[in-house]
């Protein structure tokens, strides 16, 4: 179509303030109770106390707070144009560091990428998916594997990660999850004999997103 | 110009008429949660719904209620030219009040009709299409911001909300319909501003088709900025598409923030999962959490547009006014 809507419209206000290079947008007051789309990716293997996103202190954006009684602001009417403070509901938020294989941590991007959820999303469909067959999971991911024809049966590992072969080094992947589903994630690790929150979503997520053909 | 003119820009200066003739582009969707954002964050937020469906009323849970009147108030307040306050439903959210849409308004294109037909654009009088700028004008102090809901290809409730509204924001999809709508409502804008001189566009919002639409999103993206010589109007942020949320959300009555919240507040998802037997209440989609987010954005990016429209707005006045004292 060959119009020209600026000649109706004329320059519209987004993109005279991108001139002005005023939409240098901070994160929006109530931002830290939901978590970024980007990616931030930490070291492999390190761990990392890199999240989702970091709850921004936004005490110094807290000027123009607004008046509480209704009747007051009715008389006077307000033409504040500063970001208002964050709501009461701010849902607190924790950062769960979880050590997954470096294809789960790359398929748990893509997914994420592909739904645009978030990773905690990610790793409660994954829960949710493997539920069933999850304690499983986890005790086999205990047992080292002994060679076909063995006499010896297997045997639970203890040490992890020092000895591991290089392919199964384990890559942090931070989620971010409420108080509430933390309660949740900490009552599963325990009822499934799981040694930490981080192998309990580890194991979901390694069984869901690496051993089933893409949903 | 008119001290009344003057008057009546200077209390309508933050209404924003959301509007694009293509219907289902997610124009109430927009109102209702930006509102909803901007409300929460603590501004004094009026919706206004021109709507003969009143979509609004399902987002915001108000449909049927004591509040409901279908319009009537509006429709009212229209007819006696403001000489009666404008009927608010108050508080229908902290912060929010709605001006309620409803069936009653269909009774107002045959009024607009015949105030035309009365008033063939002579300028001495005042347009019938400021009718529901001088509805608003008296409330509107009241208010940081006004949103209009408009309707889907309704140019008389279309111009009516362009006489009141010092802004528009155009919400479109990313196929050419929305293109296509914003054409039509680019008519409209233009003869509303022989009307409404200080009418401007705010920006476009791209709500989403699809999932995986990256590609789509940037194709469209560049085709409106296109339609727009290269100046794109979009915002950047996308509302991304979440049908289960989208449903949701009119099923209940509540805005994705508020969604957002409850999704957070149902029984674990391990615990539905376990108790098969027992009926269940449908699981909230908890991507009402991403969707929320971006409202929240979008709010955001709206105030920032806003706050440097009118910097710059007086910013030029100062200028002018130094200009004539020299
Ligand atoms: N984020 C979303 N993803 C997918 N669908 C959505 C989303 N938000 C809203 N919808 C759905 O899209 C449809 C159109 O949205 P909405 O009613 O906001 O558009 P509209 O422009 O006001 O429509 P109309 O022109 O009919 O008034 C509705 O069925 C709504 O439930
Ligand atoms: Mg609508």
């Amino acid at each position: 179509m060959s119009v020209d809507l600026s000649a109706q419209f004329g320059r519209s206000g987004a993109a005279q303030a991108r001139e002005l290079g005023a939409l240098l947008p901070p994160r929006p007051p109530r931002a830290a109770a939901s978590e970024q789309l980007d990616d931030s990716t930490p070291a492999a293997g390190e761990v990392s106390t890199e999240a989702e996103a970091i709850p921004q202190a936004s005490a110094d954006d807290n000027t123009g707070s607004p008046v509480d009684d209704q009747s007051a602001r009715r008389s006077a009417p307000s033409r504040r144009l500063q970001p208002a403070p964050a709501e009461v509901d701010q849902t607190q938020s924790f950062q769960i560091p979880v050590y997954v294989l470096p294809a789960a941590k790359a398929a748990a991007q893509q997914r994420r990428a592909r739904d645009r959820v978030t990773n905690a999303e990610v790793a409660f469909s994954a829960i949710d998916a493997t539920f069933p067959k999850l304690q499983q999971l986890l005790q086999s991911r205990r047992t080292v594997q002994r060679k076909a024809g063995s006499l010896f049966p297997a045997r639970r590992q203890r040490t992890r990660g020092s000895s591991a072969e290089p392919q199964s080094r384990r890559v942090a992947w931070v989620l971010q999850a409420t108080a509430e589903e933390l309660g949740v994630l900490d009552s599963l690790v325990v009822e499934l004999g799981a040694e930490s929150r981080s192998e309990l979503i580890a194991a979901a997520l390694e069984a869901d997103l690496l051993t089933k053909s893409r949903r | 110009m008119h001290a009344l003119a003057v008057d009546r820009q200077t209390a309508l200066a933050r209404v924003i008429a959301v509007t694009n003739d293509k219907g289902g582009v997610g124009k109430t969707s927009i109102v209702a949660n930006l509102g909803g954002q901007l409300a929460a964050a603590g501004y004094r937020v009026l919706l206004v719904d021109l709507n003969r469906q009143a979509n609004l009323a399902d987002d915001l849970g108000t449909r049927g209620t004591s509040v409901d009147d279908q319009g009537e108030g509006l429709l009212t307040g229209i007819v006696l030219e403001g000489r009666h306050p404008l009927p608010v439903a108050f508080g229908v959210r902290p912060n929010l009040d709605l001006v309620c849409g409803g069936t009653r308004l269909e009774a107002l294109t045959p009024l607009m009709v015949s105030k035309t037909m009365g008033s063939p654009g002579s300028s001495g009088q005042s347009s019938p299409f400021l009718a529901l700028a001088d509805v608003l004008a008296p409330v509107a102090e009241h208010y940081d911001v006004i949103l209009i809901d408009c309707p889907p290809e309704n140019f008389i409730l279309t111009d009516l909300a362009l006489g009141a509204a010092r802004w528009v924001i155009m919400p479109t999809k990313t196929d050419i319909g929305g293109l296509v709508g914003m054409t039509l409502v680019a008519e409209r804008f233009a003869k509303a501003q022989q009307i409404n001189p200080s009418l401007g566009l705010l920006g476009a919002v791209l709500f989403a088709t699809g999932t995986k639409a990256t590609a789509i999103h940037a194709a469209a993206r560049s085709a409106i900025s296109a339609a727009f010589g290269g100046q794109s109007p979009l915002f950047t942020t996308v509302v991304r598409h979440a049908e289960r949320t989208a449903q949701d959300a009119r099923r209940l009555g509540k805005l994705a923030h508020e969604l957002e919240a409850e999704a957070a507040q149902q029984p674990a998802w391990w615990v539905t999962l376990r108790n098969h037997g027992e009926p269940q209440a449908p699981r909230l989609s908890a991507t009402a959490a991403s969707v929320a987010a971006d409202y929240r954005e979008l709010a955001y990016e709206v105030l920032n547009v806003l706050r440097s429209m009118e910097q710059a707005e007086q910013a030029g006045a100062a200028l002018g006014a130094a200009g004539e004292r020299a």
